[in-house]
């Protein structure tokens, strides 16, 4: 997504380096993918669809 | 010593051969003996499409980073810098991700649904996605 477009940035965030970026995030499992900051949050690996779902909750569709 | 075993390294090299435009691999990071200099060093020798800077933590602005996420690792093809990045080291099955990253982005390959394509060629707002994950 990252690729495709200007707006959207992908962080891969290794957590056991980043344990206050962890912390702050309340990760307990992973993967769990953060939006925005944590304004909505997906837990798995989930499909592309239920991703796309997930930012729409936070900007718009 | 190497970090890479032999055989992970003819794997990746082969898989290298599959890189079209020239990559180059960012580390920004403050400096000093590092397993993630090694690391890309290592990977750098795998292909002679890729190539291998070092920045340093003055250069974050730059990059668009913050001190917090450092050691990050950035790739840069030839549309600019890659907004996909990885924060820490890309150990366990995130180096699978780092080496398909390069060579996806030096074909310009994106394996997306239409309707995905759609919905981002709308988006007017910034979307920052962070996936956590752990070694295994």
């Amino acid at each position: 997504m990252a690729m495709y477009s200007p707006h959207v940035v992908a962080e891969m965030v290794d957590a056991n380096e980043f344990w206050d970026l962890t912390r702050k995030h309340n990760v307990r499992g992973v993967p769990k993918t953060v939006i925005n900051e944590g304004r909505h949050y997906v837990e798995g690996a989930v499909p592309e669809d239920h991703l796309v779902k997930a930012i729409k909750a936070v900007v718009g569709a | 010593m190497a970090i890479l075993p032999t055989n992970v390294k003819q794997q990746v090299e082969e898989m290298f051969s599959q890189i079209g435009d020239p990559i180059k691999m960012i580390l920004v990071d403050e400096g000093g003996k590092s397993e993630l200099d090694q690391l890309l060093s290592e990977l750098d020798a795998l292909s002679p499409k890729l190539s291998y800077h070092r920045a340093t933590t003055s250069d974050i602005a730059r990059y668009g980073l913050e001190e917090e996420s450092l050691p990050s690792i950035l790739l840069e093809g030839p549309e600019g810098l890659s907004r996909a990045r990885f924060t820490g080291a890309p150990a366990g099955h995130e180096f699978g991700v780092l080496v398909q990253d390069i060579i996806d982005l030096s074909q310009g390959k994106i394996e997306l649904s239409e309707a995905t394509k759609r919905y981002l060629e709308s988006l007017t707002e910034d979307v920052h996605l962070q996936v956590f994950t752990t070694p295994t």
